[in-house]
Order: structure tokens, then sequence, then C-alpha cells
């Protein structure tokens, strides 16, 4: 049997100390480093419960009137059908029944819209919900713009399929209200009976508006689903602000575009029925909410940055109540003041988007793309 | 009295020598915000015919910057009091002159804010610059970009004492100046479009903040492009301002022209060398990218993967925020290739747009704009721009991680573990080398997070095989993010030659252990005439060498190729030596199989045990030479790609020794093995070789199996619940995952089960031919049975 030399034994005891040996620089403990140090005392995210509330509270209503809207739907649809699907005729029998069920679903159309509005910043500014954004509200058509074109197609029972349509309220709105002539059905729409077509007399393609009722309920549902299941991170909550506060200009833009500021010489199929001023003020009041759930946070850190930024966003949201308001009591404002107002607005968004976004630096919070 | 005179003067002078240095920025620096508001209220009270609101909006407006005013720089005092003088004028009567003071007003403040903060900075009052920043504005947040955070972070980690005036005050200007250049580009194109509209008040305030921003950005201006160029731009933009005046659309675009052509090229902070080369690396990096996911997605001129055209998208607009950052330079360098090089990258981008919409062009089209674009980099760019190409790899595989997890959010597991694979190919590609080199715990660190763990964090692996979105992936995602920033860092210093010599002996120790390891105990049993096979053995070996050097001068020249293959060649080697391996393993515990039943083998074997020459054509020879060459080349290769990037980052003088030092270790361990099995019996010897054999096979297997998992040609399924120190994976090849588990277990079954199934048919033979033999004819053969064995003996003997 082998007797293991002292020589041996060294040489092994050598070779284990090399294979324990070397490590990384010596100065590795001395490098200085670029990242600063977070005041912070850390992040309560039990402050972002609120944010979670008002979510869901949102959604589960949304739900609730989809599902309304796609029950007239399909009473619309049962209609149309049993007369296939011939527009005029329908009108010619079923007039009254008709005008009802549309304009019911008009109603729950609108209410249905601020559900959505009051939290689009929240989902439209966090990533694992943004997704729902673009197929309920913001997404494009396939022809329109397809790198922010919605991820859904409507197949309808007659075997058409609208590839990439548009986000559902969009589409829903230009059904019930005519501007999507391509989508209504061939017949003049003169559901009162009053002998003139007038802007929000429209017969939708019973199919399509079936379909598309049917996505809106499931899509809904979905996103309720999705929203109970969220945790909400302060990376979502920095980032839904700092996405969202500066689209001002965008929305406002949109704003100019629609009936309530071009009136009849509006060419745009959206934004038409509900003023695009009350979407972009249930949008900040819903940003108001989120911007409540890190305040704590920022102000353990900053009290005086904290105020600063919270009082702008108010500012900027009474800004934007202030026109809502005037706009309700009838006033028209013309293109040129709907312009200086965006910019005013988009300015007012920027600074507090920016200083949400220096906040969120000091705290180590990451900013999300 | 007297006496309390000098104490109080003495106390007077104790509390001025305690007092802090006082703040610069004016008192109710803050308010100024508010009267910007007041302003834009004013004006926009105005347009809605609230003429009494507006004049009353600019009164308290001109209250509150009146009373900072006197505490400005006399020029800055001038222009403003003129500016709320005019504003005073024109509320309420004026729409164009309001809006032209108010942005007058506005940029003068945000000039004062700039100097302030900067003077401030470099005296090291941190809460002074903090002051003169509450007067700032921010860059438009995109889809890709945010508000810069420099100064605000400058500035606290300036009261922290973590940074130097000097360093602060360079951030805080760089990030202001930034962001101002960028607000005068927009001013231009938002007057544009005011003129285009007919808004003649938005189309003064936009003229009159391209000034504004101008005066700004005018210093570095001047200091980059001289004092000519200067009032040059000084001229276009009162052509400007007379054309907004006039509010003719032409006008006022061929003036905006004219400010456009004197900008082009000009950066008002000037990147650093450093930031020059790392958006010279990034746009490297990304070009690359482009033409492989673009060709992922199409199949001739139809999409087949919409995804793989997005992130071809998102490489190619990267490439376009890097040219566009480093276009000064590169003009400077050669214009003409510049603007080819950007005409490209736009095209680009119009080609992947197409492809977006559902017109693709054909994959070739779009590698061959993208060789001619690499073509003309290579020749615009520094040496120094080239070499740092690799430190984008960090923002590549950032990306990639961003994308992992957005992937992961949204339930697309496909797409996240795509993105993982992406992330750590791109590591794998150039920066793990020089990684293990100068810091190899922080490169376990990054590795256990790309793979099965480190500590209590678990492995992207882990976590997207069991589609775990929550927390915890994000968890690892940050923390994987943190330790490639340090590898940024750490990649991109210098190390100590201590470091870099006992780190490039560890890893080549470690390398060639397995190697030696096959070698030594195969050569400690070749005594006797059996010493022969050690010629093919060794004769294997020394080529592999030869190889491994050649391997070395081609990687001088194209390193960034080879390591791409890399992987790929050491997996294709590792199953060439496993499969040589089991069959020398095979005629190791079969020698009496080859001897009983292969007559042919048999005579050539006793041709050779009695010293015939051995003949290369043997199968036994070419066995032995492939096992020497396959396990030698195959640590051979990976070595020389470490050692490349090593000396790259170290210099050949640091490397070299520890080159030596790993080496003397390895024959070291070589030559322990070899002494140790000699003083064995022949037949223990035998057995301990087999051991030994067997152990590196099964090692083998396993580092084998790992790296096809690596490079996509395996799954990888990771046993949930076991964690593994790294040092279990880098030394004994045991990783995590059923594949490299079961593949393990079932070399090793094979190989004891081949021994023990030997065993048995040698015991069968044994008592056939012991129960069908007379007695008296016994003992004959029982001395032909053992004949090898003595004949071995007496070798050992020897």
């Amino acid at each position: 049997m082998t007797r293991t030399t002292p020589l041996t034994a060294a040489i092994v005891a050598a070779i284990v100390l090399l294979a324990g040996c070397g490590g990384d620089d010596a100065n590795d403990a001395s490098q200085t480093t670029t990242a600063v140090e977070t005041t912070s005392g850390g992040i309560d995210t039990r402050d972002l419960a609120g944010v979670k509330s008002y979510l869901t509270d949102h959604t589960a209503q949304l739900t609730g009137a989809t599902e309304e809207f796609a029950a007239l739907a399909e009473e619309y649809h049962d209609l149309a059908k049993s007369v296939d699907y011939d527009y005029a005729r329908l009108l010619a029998e079923q007039r009254e029944e008709v005008s009802r069920i549309l304009e019911d679903a008009k109603k729950t159309w609108i209410e249905a819209n601020p559900y959505y509005e009051q939290v689009e910043g929240v989902v439209a500014g966090t990533p694992s919900l943004a997704e729902y954004d673009i197929i309920l509200d913001a997404g494009s058509s396939k022809e329109e713009d397809p790198e922010s074109a919605v991820p859904f197609d409507l197949k309808l029972s007659d075997g058409r399929v609208l590839e990439q349509p548009g986000n559902l309220f969009n589409l829903t709105e230009g059904m019930l209200w005519g501007t999507r002539p391509d989508l209504t059905g061939q017949a003049e729409p003169d559901l009162d009976g009053d002998g003139k077509v007038e802007f929000g007399e429209a017969l939708p393609d019973a199919l399509v508006l079936a379909s598309a009722a049917e996505a809106f309920e499931r899509y809904a549902a979905e996103l309720d689903t999705e929203a109970r299941a969220w945790g909400p991170t302060a990376s979502d909550a920095f980032t839904a602000l700092v996405v969202m506060i500066p689209t001002m200009s965008e929305y406002f833009g949109q704003w100019k575009e629609s009936r309530f500021v071009q009136g009849d010489a509006a060419d745009g199929d959206a934004f038409n029925v509900v003023s695009r001023l009350s979407d972009i003020n249930d949008i900040i009041s819903g940003l108001e909410v989120v911007y409540d759930g890190v305040e704590p946070t920022i102000a353990a850190d900053d009290q005086a940055g904290a105020d600063q930024t919270g009082t702008e966003l108010e500012e900027l949201s009474a800004f934007i109540a202030d026109l809502r308001r005037q706009e309700e009591d009838g006033r028209r404002f013309t293109p040129e003041q709907a312009d200086q107002l965006g910019s005013d607005a988009q300015a007012r968004g920027e600074a507090v988007a920016g200083q949400v976004s220096q906040h969120a630096a000091k705290l180590g919070i990451e900013i999300q793309q | 009295m007297r006496r309390s005179a000098i104490l109080v003067v003495a106390l007077a002078a104790a509390t001025l020598a305690a007092a802090p240095a006082s703040a610069s920025a004016p008192v109710g620096w803050a308010e100024a915000v508010d009267a910007r508001r007041d302003l834009g209220a004013a004006q926009t009270a105005f347009a809605l015919g609230e003429t009494e609101r507006s004049r009353e909006l600019v009164a308290r407006a001109d209250t509150t910057l009146a009373g900072i005013a006197p505490t400005l720089p006399a020029p800055l005092r001038r222009e403003l009091l003129v500016a709320l003088a005019q504003a005073n004028t024109a509320a309420g009567v004026d729409a164009r002159t309001l809006a032209d003071a108010r942005a007058t007003a506005w940029t003068t403040l945000l000039r004062a804010g700039l100097t302030g903060a900067v003077a401030d900075a470099r005296k090291g009052d941190a809460a002074a610059a903090r002051q003169w920043l509450l007067v700032r504005e921010f860059r438009a947040p995109t889809r890709f970009t945010r508000a810069g955070t420099d100064a605000t972070l400058a500035v606290t980690a300036l009261a922290l004492g973590t940074a130097r005036p000097q360093a602060a005050a360079r951030s805080i200007r760089t990030d202001l100046l930034d962001t101002y250049e960028a607000k005068l580009r927009t001013a231009l194109d938002d007057a544009v479009g005011a003129s285009r509209r007919g808004f003649s008040a938005r189309l003064a305030e936009e003229a009159a903040l391209a000034r504004g921003y101008a005066a700004i950005v005018g210093p570095s201006y001047r200091s980059q492009r001289g004092e000519s160029a200067a009032a040059e731009l000084e001229r276009a933009l009162d052509g400007l301002e007379r054309a907004a005046a006039l509010a003719t659309p032409a006008a006022v675009e061929a003036a905006v022209d004219d400010v456009a052509r004197l900008l082009e090229g000009f950066r008002a902070a000037p990147l650093d060398p450093a930031e020059q080369a790392r958006r010279a690396g990034q746009l490297d990096r990304f070009l690359r990218l482009v033409p492989i996911e673009y060709d992922r997605g199409v199949e001739g001129t139809r999409v087949t993967l919409a995804f793989e055209i997005q992130e071809a998208i998102s490489f190619r607009d990267a490439v376009a925020t890097a040219l566009a950052d480093i276009s000064p330079e590169l003009l400077a360098r050669d214009p003409a290739a510049t603007r080819e090089l950007t005409a490209i990258v736009a095209g680009l981008g119009m080609t992947l747009d197409a492809a977006g919409a559902g017109r693709a062009a054909p994959a070739e089209n779009v590698r061959a704009r993208t060789d001619r674009a690499l073509e003309l980099i290579d020749g615009l760019y520094l040496d120094s721009w080239k070499e740092a190409a690799s430190g984008a790899d960090f923002d590549v595989i950032a990306a990639s991680l961003d994308r992992l997890a957005a992937a992961a959010k949204v339930g697309n597991w496909g797409r996240a573990e795509q993105a993982r694979l992406e992330a750590y190919g791109i590591f794998e590609l150039g920066t793990e080398q020089r990684l293990r080199g100068i810091a190899p715990s922080l490169f376990r660190r990054i590795e256990g997070l790309f793979w099965y763990g480190d500590g209590d964090q678990a492995g992207l692996v882990q976590l997207v095989k069991r589609k775990d979105a929550g927390a915890e992936l994000e968890e690892s995602v940050t923390a994987l993010q943190t330790e490639l920033e340090q590898a940024a860092q750490r990649v991109g210093s210098s190390s100590s030659t201590g470091a870099v010599i006992s780190n490039s002996a560890i890893v080549v120790f470690r390398e060639g252990l397995e190697a030696v390891l096959i070698l030594a105990a195969l050569m400690a049993s070749m005594v006797g005439p059996a010493r022969r096979y050690r010629r093919p053995l060794l004769a294997g070996a020394g080529f592999a060498l030869v190889a491994s050097a050649i391997t070395w001068v081609i990687a001088q020249t194209v390193l960034g190729s080879l390591a791409r293959y890399g992987e790929k060649l050491e997996a294709i080697v590792s199953v060439v030596a496993i499969g040589v391996l089991l069959l020398i393993l095979n005629w190791f515990y079969h020698r009496v199989y080859w001897s009983e039943h292969l007559a042919d083998f048999h005579k050539r074997k006793q041709r050779i045990l009695r010293g015939s020459h051995v003949g290369f054509i043997s199968a036994q020879v070419l066995g032995l030479a492939a096992l020497g060459f396959s396990s030698v080349y195959r640590e051979g290769f990976e070595t020389v790609l470490f050692l490349q990037a090593l000396t790259l980052e170290a210099g050949i003088l640091a490397v070299l020794p520890g080159v030596m030092l790993g080496l003397a270790a390895t024959l070291a361990v070589g030559g322990l093995t070899i002494l140790l099995e000699r003083k064995l019996p022949h037949r223990k010897m035998l057995i301990a070789t087999g051991i030994l054999m067997t152990w590196v096979l099964v090692i083998l297997v396993g580092t084998t199996v790992q790296t096809f998992q690596v490079v996509g040609w395996l799954p990888v399924t990771p046993i949930e619940g076991l964690q593994l120190p790294y040092w279990a994976g880098a030394w004994l090849g045991v990783y995590p995952t059923w594949e490299g588990v079961s593949a393990q277990v079932g070399a090793a079954v094979f190989v004891v089960g081949s021994y023990l199934a030997a065993e048995q048919m040698r015991a069968r033979k044994r008592r056939r031919i012991v129960s069908s033999v007379p007695v008296t004819t016994a003992p004959a053969v029982a001395r032909r049975d053992r004949e090898p064995e003595l004949a071995g003996s007496k070798a050992s003997a020897r």
C-alpha cells in the first residue's frame, strides 16, 4: 500500500491552497462607484394599496358596463338577423326597438368610458397591464399605425375577419355614432324618423358590433382579473406618473381635432362623444391617486420636493378641471385657444413628470421602459 | 466694559465662523416657478379673452420676479427687467408681445439657474446648488428616453460627500445643457408647426424660446465653433424673430432651416472620451444585432415572426440614437462617410418599419446595408472606440434583461426565455472571459444569477422555467443588473498584476486538470510492454497543444468571430472526447474480451506486447491519440479565449507568469498521480486508473451537457429545490438540471455496469472452463488464463 511522502503531502497542500486562492482585485473593496446612496428609509408598498383598490373598483364597474353593452349588442344582432341583415327593412319594421337598443347602448358606452379613463393612467403606465390600454383605448388599427396596432382580430360569424381593427372604445364609438361609416349598415340611419340624419344617428353593422362587444366584455373581465392579481410596486407607480403625465400634448392634440373644437369640420372617428378634456381630467384624477400612494415615500426623503410636486400636480388637475367645466357650460374653444391650452398643460405636465423622475432617481426606484 | 466688548466681538466672530456659508440663490428663488406659472396663465387668459385676469397675473409675476431680479448678475437682471416691462405693457393688449416677453423672462431665469447651480456646486455648496435647480426644465419623455437625473444625483452626491465639487458641477452643467439643447430643437420644430397653423402668439413664443435656449447653450457653441460661427447663429436667430413677426410659413421655415444648419453636428454638452467610446461601442454592437434579429423574423419577403422584426426595429432605433450622439465627432473625422452612414441607418429604419407593416425586404438586403455601415464605422472609428465595442455588451445585455422582464410580466415566456438566452449569449461572447480573469467572484455571482441562483437569489433559468413573474423575478433581474453594472466598471478599469497572475493561474490549472488526470492515469498504467501506448497518447496531446497555439494566433485577428463559435466548438470537441474516453474505458475494462474473442486484435496485441512496432493504424493507437488530442484541445481552446481576453485587458507580462504557474501546478498534479499509482500493486493501480477516468468522464459529461444547454442544443430543466454551490459545477461538472444529473448518473452506471458485466462474463467463462476440462489439464488452462495478468505483473515488477 502506498505511503504518502511528506513531499507529496506538500505538493497536495500547495495545490489545494492554489485552488482556494485567487479572487477579485485587491482594490475591489475600495473601488468607488457612481451610484448614490439613497437617503430614503425604504419604500412601503402598503401606501400603494389605495392605488390597487382604486383600480379594481373601476375595473369591476367597467366589467359590469361591458356585460350590459354586450347584451344590448346581442339583442341588436338578433333583430338584424331576423331580417337577414337588411338594415333598411330593419329600420322600417323595427325602428322603435332599434332606436331604444342603440340609445341604451350609447348610454352604456358613455357610462363605461370614465370607468376606464379614470384608471387609464394606472393601466397604461404599468407595464404589466399596459397591453390592455392598447386593446381598450389607445391601440390603432393595422392600417393607421402597425407599430401600435391592437394585438387582436375580430372574427365575425359570417366568416369575415377584421384584422387588428383598432381599440375597442374607438371602434364601438365609431359604429354607434356613425363616424366609422365602413362599419355601419347600408341604409339611411334616420333613427328618430324625423326625415333627416344628424350626427349620432347610425345603424352599426350588427355582426361587427356583436363581435366587438363580446371582445370588449372579455378583455374588460381579463383586465379586472389582472388588476386583482396585480401587486403594485413603487416602480409601477413612479413609471405610471412619469409616462402618463406628459401625454397632455397628445391628448390635447386629439381634443383639438375633435368635434368639441372643430365642430362639424372634425373628421376624426373618435373622441366626438365624450370630450377628450373629460378623459384628460379623469386620467389626471387617477394619477393623483397614484401620487398619493408614493407621496409618503418621497416626503420621507424630500418633504419640500414632495410638496412642490404635489402642489403642481393639483394645479394641473385644477387647470384641466376648469377647462372641462367651461366646456360643459357651453363654451367652445377655438383651435388656437386649444393649442395654447395644450401647450400650457404640456409644460406643466413635463415639469411634474420631470420632478417625479428626480425623486425616483434619488430613491433608487427604476422607471421602467 | 472693555472685557465685555472683547467678549462680544469674540462671540460674533465665532458665530460668523461657525455659520454655514450663505446660499447664493436669491431669497425667494423658488417662487420663480410660481411666476412662470402666472405668466403662462396670463397668456392663456389673454387667449381666452380674459384681459383683466391676464393683467392681474402679469402684475403678480412682476412682483415676484422684481424681488429676485436685483440679486441676479447684471446682464441677466437687465434682460429679466426688460422682459417684465414688456409683459406689463402687453398684458391684455398684445398677445404676441406678451408671449415673447414670457418666453424671454423664463429662459433668462433658466440661464440664471444653470449658472448659479454650477458655480455653487464648484464651491462645494450642495444646498445652494439644489436651490438653483428648483428652477429648471426637463427633457420631454419619449418611448425610449426619460428626463435626465444626473444633475439631481450629482447634487445629492455632493451633499453626501461622495462626489467632488468639480465632478458634480460638470454633471449639472452637462445635464442642463443637454436638456436645453433638446428644448432649442423642439422650439424650432414647434415654431414651424405654429406658423403653418397660423397661430401667431404661439409662433412668437416659440421663436423667443429658441433664442432664449440658444443663449443658454451659446457659450458652449462659441467655445466649440468660434466667435464668427456664434455671431452667424445670432444673426440666424434674429432672422427667425423677424420671420415670426411676419408670420409667413415660408419665411419661418427658411429661417428655421438656417438655424438648424448652423446647429448641425453641435452638441452643447460634448461627450467626454469615455462616453464617446461607449456610444461608439453601442452603435457597433446594436448594428450587428439588426440583421440577426431581422433574419429570424422573415422568410424571403414574408414576415414570419413579427416579434423579431420589432426587436430589429428597437435595435435600429438604438443605433440611430447612438449615432446622433457621436455624429459631431464623426463629422469632424469624415463628413462624407458620416453622411452615408446616417443615410444607411435612416434607410434601415424605413425598411424595418415597412416590414413591421407586413412588407418585408429580403434579409440579404438588410445584411448588405448593415455590412456597408460596419465598413464605414471601421474607417471612421478611433482605435480606442473599436476596443470599447465590447463595453457596449453591457448595454445590450441590459436591454435584453429589460425585455425579459417585460415579456415575463405579460406572460410571454417564450420571449422571456429568448431574451435570457440573448443576454447570456452576449455575456459569453467576450465579457465573460475578461471578467473571469479580473473578478472571478463577480463572474460567479453573475453566472449564478443567470442560471441556478446565487445565495438566496434564484437564477433566471429557474424563474423563467417556473413562469414566475412575481417579485422574485424582478429582484433577480435587478440583482443581475446591479452585478453587471459593477462588472462594466471592473472590465473598464485596470486590475492589479497580482490578481491577474493568480486568476489566470487558477483558470489554467482548473481547465487543465481534467486533461492531465486522464493522461496521467492512463500513462501510469502503461508500464512494461504497454509503455509504447504512451507515444500515441502523448502525440495526440502534443498535436492538441500545437492546435491550441495556432488557435491563439488565429484568435489574435478574429477574436470576435471566434468567440461567437467558441461554445459550440467546445461542445462538439467535448462530445468527441466523451466518445473516445468511453471507448478507451471499454478497452481498459474489457481486455479479456479483446484477447478472447477477436483473434485479429488479439494477435496484434500479442505483437505489441512482445515489443513490435506500434502501428498507427491500430484501433487502440488511434483511440489513444484521439483521446490525447480531444482531452487537451477541448480545454486548450477555452483557455486560449480566456488568455486572449485577459492579455488585451492586462498585458502579456501580467498573464504569462500566471499561465506558467497554472501549468506547473497542472503538471505537478499529473506527476503526483503517476507517482501514487506506481506505488500501488498492479491490479489496484488498474482499478485506481479506472476509477479516476470514470470520475473524469462523469465530470466531462456534466460540463458537456451544460455547454449544450448554453448554446441551446439541449433544454434546461432545473431540479426544483436543489441548490448547489458554484464549485460543484466548476470543479465537478454537477449542475442542478435533470438533463445534466441524469447524463452523469447514466455515464457512471454505464461504465460501472460494463465493468461488472465484463467481470461476470469472465467469472462465467472460468466456471465453464473449470467444469469442462479434466482435472489433469486445469493447471495449464489456469496458467493460460492468467497470462495477461502475469505479463502485466512482470511489467509492473520491472
